[in-house]
């Protein structure tokens, strides 16, 4: 089993209000493995851009980072001196935002903000007269990679006179142009035309493979993730309820939140199908009782959701924050899952007969969980 | 931001709907001042102010005018040579420096009030004017409003006050016809926004009369920021009339006014500080209790402003 | 820029410019009493020769005509005579010009150093100690009388610690032949350098007091717009590439927190001209400041109707220049 490039560890930003804390962060767990895509699934709200804010250390006062661990390359970001982890933003580590209108600096221009980035980090460039001229011409080889035609003039414009499309891959160029070990994409298509969404996209998905750099794809669109990423994660109120491979999770979703959102979207094969939105709204991320986020919206809800609901493993290395026992239903589709599953043919075999222990029982037996496997080690320590 | 904001109104319910409107965000902005404990005891400091002007003669302990030469530049109560029925000690004819400073406010809140009514009243005018009639109307308000920029306020009213001569409505006059200005821009900016909303159209509609809509709808929507900028501006003017008096272009003596009242002690400096002091210290309590009093006014009233 | 565009807004300053001019012309029809006799003062003269006077001076033309007339006078700086100097009011004025700049000068220096300096310091170190003082004592300064604050000043600085001088351009020993009138280069042409150390002993009070309430005002602009700059995403995107801090702040957020700021500090040397009156009479300062308010005294007309010109129009021309460097700093604003 590789190990992840960033591990996420019970990550809690909060952020303090005149009204109160505001939990927009409380305790990720996430982590990206080494070339893969992961794509972060949630609505407005639910934390997904504050975690990866948090992981690059650009949350803004009010907001802090309370607690958690964030483990990149064997070191904690979390515990980096500001210097480090600077140094390694943008070299290691690049975002883009939502919207590359207001992401790139309107009163300078693109030459400058693509060519600032690969001086402040390339330790190829030749010292002294020529260093300047070698960082511009890595930022035309990058500008001319990621396909800005005239790139050599175009340098020079500022970013409002590009359209749309052109900004983002400007702004994606510049996230690019120390090509970073993971690149994360916060939104890319939300502020763009639907024609040019794809192939923004498209342009995402092909640097990956040309730089073997692994992305995190936050989208608040569940059919952007599900085409694109090896492995999505849901997020709903500052905690993930889901994760697993795409394909799994969308075929048989475990947490009703997941369950809810796949029902709210349309459907182009089956056109006809009903489209039931989710009851009810995001809570209000003050003051949260220590229960399940969704309890309020939750079809499923049970007397067992008023305690603190753990990310437990259901096999398939998918973990989801449900209780199966509120649902035998689901607990019999889990274990005929699992039965289903050669385990032989799966290498996570003893994690995997561990989750579903812990998927029965949480509080059986934590020392026997990290023992076995790390992942059922996070998965208890989360239920604590 | 209050219900009365969000909700359409019928056509027929228009101009009931529009002052609804009005008054209910008017009610919410009010709370929200009060709320602010600064910038409602900057207020009460300038309602002190005010009071003061108006019941000088009760509260001033001598005669601002009596001069006793053998009481010139008496130092103050604390000081020696001084004594306690003269706290803030005498001028070079020998008048109470605290008596005088009293009176002083008279000239400051007056000008400042009358100043920023007339503004107010002709730039509102002129502002609505500008934005609900455009056209020529807007163009000529326009340039005269550019020309009158090209002015610095100070050089305006002193060339003013060097052709009209002294005293107190020359002051005013002297001072309003720049000060007009920028109530004026707020309002027009102000008018071209409501003058497309529903309500405005819906009562054009029906076929109200161009001053009932500039008066009835469009003015009660104006009135907020005109409020806000016109408080604002009160401290620019007592400045203003504090400089024009300290030049000796503004009240003339031995009328008090804090600016000629420092300007007398100038000759003075050496031995006799307290006497362009005090005075001045007036002007710095009432301006700067007017500024917090409008930015606590303003973060209530405009919401777009607020932080 | 291209020359066409320069020329185009050049061309929108010549109605104000007009205007302007009217308002002046006007303001001096609203003078009390015969021109002429102003004029002439104590001085006797007969019917006649007033009546020549009267010609001469082209006022038994209609309005328009003397309009014209003044204008042409004013474009070529003649602006008659200074009865009080016994010179040409162009020739008093333009003696005065250069104390009054360099005056002006130090104090526009004093503002924008200090005013954008404390601005920026208190938005980045947002609610710190250095942003409540910075904060508390900008509010303080723009509620402060400037005249005030200049004999707050000498009392203190003049009177009470006797460090500084109380009022002039420089002391009699320090007095060099004048050049070009501006006594910071008069001094250092003579190669005095005691004489220009004197000479900036006597600016200081002046140009801090003068400064003072631009600063104040440009400081709270400048905190403002730098805390709008500091929370847009292009500074979140500019951290995330990992440059230097220095180069996030002064780059990328005060590039941009300038823009506002200059607008605002063209108009507020209004503030600056308009205090040169106050600020010349505090310190005695020998600049156009304290010529007009002299005039004014004198009943010298012709001599404040050209100075009231003047600074209008340098008013206007320092509001024209803000404009091309505001399109210079802005480049989504084409003029």
């Amino acid at each position: 089993m590789t190990a992840p490039l960033l591990a996420i560890r019970d990550l809690r930003t909060w952020f303090h209000t005149r009204q109160g804390v505001v939990k927009a962060v409380d305790g990720v767990d996430l982590d990206v493995m080494p070339g893969e895509c992961l794509g972060v699934v949630g609505e407005s709200g639910s934390g997904k851009s504050v975690t990866f804010l948090s992981v690059l250390g650009l949350v803004k006062p009010p907001g802090r980072v309370e607690a958690g661990r964030v483990i990149f390359g064997g070191r904690d970001l979390a515990k980096l001196p500001p210097d480090e982890l600077r140094a390694l933003r943008g070299r290691d580590i690049a975002i883009t935002l939502q919207d590359a209108l207001t992401a790139l600096n309107p009163a300078l221009r693109v030459e400058e903000q693509i060519v600032e980035t690969i001086l402040a980090h390339d330790r190829d460039l030749p010292p002294g007269r020529g260093r300047s001229a070698a960082a511009r011409a890595k930022a035309l080889e990058m500008l001319r990679l990621v396909g800005i035609p005239d790139a050599e003039r175009r340098m020079h414009d500022y970013p409002h006179q590009f359209s749309g499309g052109m900004r983002q891959r400007v702004m994606i160029t510049i996230a690019l142009a120390c090509r970073p070990k993971l690149l994360i994409a916060d939104e890319p298509t939300t502020a763009l035309d639907v024609t040019v969404q794809a192939q923004v996209l498209a342009l995402i998905a092909r640097m990956r493979r040309a730089l073997g750099m692994s992305v995190v794809l936050i989208s608040h669109n569940l059919g952007v993730v599900a085409r694109y990423c090896d492995r999505i994660a849901l997020m709903y109120a500052g905690q993930v309820v889901e994760t697993g491979p795409t394909r799994a999770v969308i075929a048989a979703p475990y947490h009703p939140y997941t369950q809810g959102l796949l029902r709210s979207m349309p459907l182009l094969s089956d056109p006809d199908r009903p489209i039931q939105p989710i009851d009810g709204q995001v809570p209000d991320l003050i003051d949260l009782e220590p229960e399940c986020r969704f309890l309020p919206r939750c079809p499923r809800a049970a007397e067992i959701c008023r305690q603190p609901v753990p990310l437990l493993p259901m096999g398939d290395a998918r973990l989801a924050a449900v209780d199966p026992a509120a649902d035998s239903n689901e607990g019999a589709r889990i274990s005929a899952r699992l039965a289903a599953v050669d385990p032989a043919a799966d290498p996570n075999e003893g994690a995997r007969i561990s989750a579903r222990l812990a998927a029965v029982d949480p509080a059986a037996d934590p020392n026997e969980g990290a023992r076995i496997s790390a992942r059922l080690a996070r998965c208890v320590r989360a239920a604590a | 931001m209050t219900a009365g904001a969000v909700e359409t109104p019928r056509p027929d319910a228009a101009p009931e709907a529009a002052r609804a409107r009005a008054q209910s965000i008017l009610a919410a902005n009010l709370r929200d001042f009060l709320a602010n404990r600064l910038a409602v005891g900057s207020a009460a400091v300038v309602l002190l102010f005010a009071a003061m002007a108006v019941f000088a003669p009760l509260i001033a302990p001598h005669d601002p005018y009596a001069s006793d030469l053998f009481r010139r530049l008496q130092p103050p109560g604390w000081m020696e040579g001084g004594e306690w029925a003269y706290p803030l000690g005498c001028d070079a004819l020998g008048r109470d420096i605290l008596s005088r400073a009293i009176y002083g406010a008279r000239v400051s809140m007056t000008i400042g009030v009358a100043v920023m009514l007339v503004a107010a009243v002709v730039g509102m005018l002129a502002g609505l004017a500008a934005g609900y009639r455009r056209g020529m109307t807007d163009v000529v308000i326009a340039r005269v409003v550019d020309v009158l920029l090209g002015f610095p306020y100070l050089i305006l009213a002193i060339g003013l006050m060097a052709v009209m001569g002294p005293g107190l409505g020359n002051i005013v006059l002297a001072l309003a016809i720049k000060e007009w200005v920028l109530p004026c821009r707020v309002v027009r900016a102000e008018t071209l926004a409501a003058r497309e909303m529903d309500y405005v159209e819906a009562a054009r509609a029906l076929g109200a009369s161009q001053r009932h809509i500039m008066l009835r709808e469009i003015l009660p929507n104006v009135l907020s920021p005109l409020v806000v900028v016109s408080t604002f501006r009160m401290a620019t003017i007592i400045i203003m009339e504090a400089s024009l008096s300290f030049l000796g272009l503004g009240v003339q003596p031995p009328v008090p006014s804090w600016g000629s009242m420092v300007a007398d002690g100038r000759q003075f400096l050496i031995g006799a500080w307290w006497v362009s002091t005090f005075p001045g210290v007036m002007i710095l309590l009432l301006v700067l209790a007017i500024n917090l009093a409008s930015q606590g006014l303003r973060d209530a009233f405009d919401p777009r402003l607020r932080r | 820029m291209t020359p066409v565009a320069l020329v185009e807004r050049l061309l929108q300053l010549v109605p104000v410019l007009l205007g302007i001019a009217a308002v002046v012309f006007f303001m001096m029809a609203l003078t009390p009493g015969d021109p002429v006799e102003l004029m002439l003062g104590d001085a006797l003269a007969t019917p006649e020769q007033k009546e020549s006077l009267r010609r001469d001076m082209g006022l038994d033309r209609p309005a328009p005509e003397r309009f014209a007339l003044f204008l042409k006078n004013a474009a070529t700086g003649e602006f008659g005579m200074s009865f009080h100097h016994r010179r040409p009011v162009g020739q008093v004025i333009l003696e005065r010009v250069p104390a009054t700049v360099e005056l002006t000068l130090a104090s526009m220096l004093i503002a924008l150093v200090l005013g954008i300096g404390l601005g920026v310091l208190a938005a980045v170190k947002r609610d710190s100690w250095i942003d409540r003082v910075a904060t508390v004592t900008s509010l303080v300064g723009v509620s402060m009388p400037g005249f005030w604050f200049g004999i707050l000043l000498i009392l203190l600085f003049a009177v009470a610690l006797g460090v500084l001088p109380v009022s002039g351009r420089i002391g009699y020993a320090g007095e060099v032949p004048f050049v070009t009138r501006f006594l910071l280069v008069d001094t250092l042409i003579a190669g005095r350098v005691d004489s220009f150390l004197d000479a900036l002993r006597h600016l200081l009070l002046p140009a801090v007091t003068l400064g003072l309430a631009m600063a104040a005002f440009l400081m709270r602009v400048t905190r403002a717009s730098m805390l709008e700059a500091l929370a847009q995403d292009y500074v979140t995107f500019a951290e995330a590439k990992g440059i230097s801090r220095a180069r996030v702040l002064f780059r990328h957020a005060l590039k941009n927190a300038l823009i506002p700021t200059v607008t605002v500090a063209a108009i507020e040397t209004g503030t600056l001209l308009g205090g040169n009156m106050i600020v010349e009479t505090v310190f005695g300062w020998p600049g156009l400041g304290r010529l007009v308010v002299e005039g004014i005294f004198t009943r010298n007309y012709p001599l404040v109707q050209a100075c009231v010109l003047l600074y209008a129009v340098t008013y206007v021309l320092l509001n024209f220049c803000a404009d091309l460097l505001y399109a210079a700093l802005n480049p989504r604003v084409r003029l």
